[in-house]
């Protein structure tokens, strides 16, 4: 009953609101909004900015960009774990890229994607690359605890390859999916504008924050700040809801 | 079938040395024994599931059909998608779900069955299947009363025209699944 009423919605919105109050009273106590701006200030000038044209063509421009990085990178990364599930050769090949991928500074890898890659499209790059260890290790290992009773009872009753995927794997790799979806979508925010903050492709939220930190507009730079975690949730959100629905319609 | 087994070991315990097995064909051969004599390592290597032994066998099956110990369901999905897995025929599907008493339930997640409801899918699942021989570990696992009854009758009918090799515990099985051919372990 007590988990009940703190994970209910009211709970939550009261956790915001507290969380609210207490930036308010920061931003009191600071007095300085080049410091710390007011929440108020910064969802005044969020209003303002949603009202500008440059303010959707920069979220258009950065939420297409990080979905095509996400997307082709989860594809791939699925692609590329069945083949190392499959073939053992091709696991040890990606093993390396897989693990310098993970340890390397997004920092590091943005400025070197920037000698190959034009800034406009920098953010599907590194949006690709910081996603693919996530999904490629998660899948891979779900693939490795798949039930082997199961899979040999498959072969016994001479289930196809598209079945057992459908009724053997996807349901076995379900929970792995989900939690690698969950850690990999925000990250694929995270680097995808850290991403555009250092190579300031023209007309990206990345240069709308680098702006606001050259203009010192703290209130501008929160604002986008806000932005960018509404987009990354509503992604993780709709992302996670389309992922259990095409689950749900493959094994049923 | 005739299985001449020199040996079977499972590391360093012997579990069958010199041993030779005759299942006469079409009949209903049960394997008896207390637990822990290899009932079921016998019945994976007359069904040809274990190859990891010394020996050889004569007249094996080509298209074994086993209904494991386990049930071997996948959990986390509906019962009736665990059917389509061996079959695209709806109303053979149908049918099995109202023979097993499991109609009504088939949208069910297995993970909600009983372990009784479990085994009676598993059945299910073997009842869509095609096979030369028919191999059942403890298949009444779960099961008691008119319902193992009416499963027994059940697997009786898929079992004719084949030949049936079956583990039990239970002698009150051997009348129920018509075993005329014993191996005792």
């Amino acid at each position: 009953m007590r988990s009940t009423i703190w994970e209910s919605k009211r709970a939550r919105a009261g956790a915001v609101l507290f969380w609210l109050l207490i930036w308010e009273i920061a931003s009191l106590l600071i007095g300085e909004e080049l410091f710390l701006p007011s929440p108020l200030s910064v969802a005044e000038r969020l209003l303002s900015l949603s009202v500008t044209s440059v303010f959707w063509s920069s979220v258009l421009f950065t939420l297409l960009r990080i979905i095509a990085g996400f997307i082709l990178s989860a594809l791939t990364a699925a692609a590329a774990a069945a083949l190392s599930y499959r073939f053992p050769l091709f696991s040890l090949a990606a093993d390396p890229f897989v693990r310098i991928i993970r340890t390397t500074p997004v920092a590091s890898i943005v400025i070197l994607v920037l000698v190959w890659v034009r800034s406009r499209n920098l953010s599907v790059v590194i949006s690709f690359l910081m996603v693919f260890p996530v999904v490629y290790t998660g899948i891979l290992e779900g693939l490795k605890s798949t039930d082997h009773d199961l899979l040999e009872a498959a072969a016994v009753y001479r289930i196809t390859l598209v079945k057992r995927i459908r009724y053997i794997f996807i349901p076995s790799l379900t929970p792995y999916i989900e939690s690698a979806l969950r850690t990999s979508l925000g990250l694929s925010w995270k680097s995808g504008i850290a991403a555009e903050v250092i190579g300031l492709p023209d007309g990206s939220i990345g240069e709308r924050l680098y702006e606001a930190k050259i203009y010192l507009s703290t209130p501008d730079l929160f604002a986008w700040t806000v932005v960018v975690i509404i987009l990354a949730f509503i992604f993780e959100r709709t992302f996670l809801a389309l992922a259990r629905l095409l689950v749900k319609g493959a094994v049923s | 079938m005739i299985a001449r087994i020199e040996v079977k070991r499972f590391g360093e315990k012997v579990i069958f040395s010199n041993a030779v097995f005759n299942v006469p064909s079409l009949s209903h051969t049960a394997i008896l024994g207390p637990s822990g004599r290899g009932k079921t390592t016998l019945m994976r290597i007359l069904s040809g599931l274990d190859r990891e032994w010394k020996g050889s066998i004569e007249d094996g099956p080509e298209h074994p059909l086993v209904l494991f110990q386990e049930d071997r369901l996948t959990g986390n999905i509906p019962a009736l998608s665990n059917l389509r897995a061996v079959s695209d025929d709806a109303a053979a599907i149908r049918k099995v779900l109202s023979d097993t008493g499991l109609s009504g339930e088939e949208k069910k997640s297995v993970h909600e069955f009983s372990g009784g409801m479990r085994r009676r899918l598993a059945i299910a699942r073997i009842l869509l299947l095609d096979g030369d021989f028919l191999f059942l570990d403890e298949p009444f696992r779960g099961l008691d009363g008119p319902m193992k009854a009416h499963i027994a009758s059940l697997l009786l009918d898929h079992a004719a025209g084949r030949t049936l090799v079956f583990i039990t515990h239970d002698e009150d099985d051997l009348s129920l699944l018509g075993a005329d051919s014993i191996i005792e372990l």
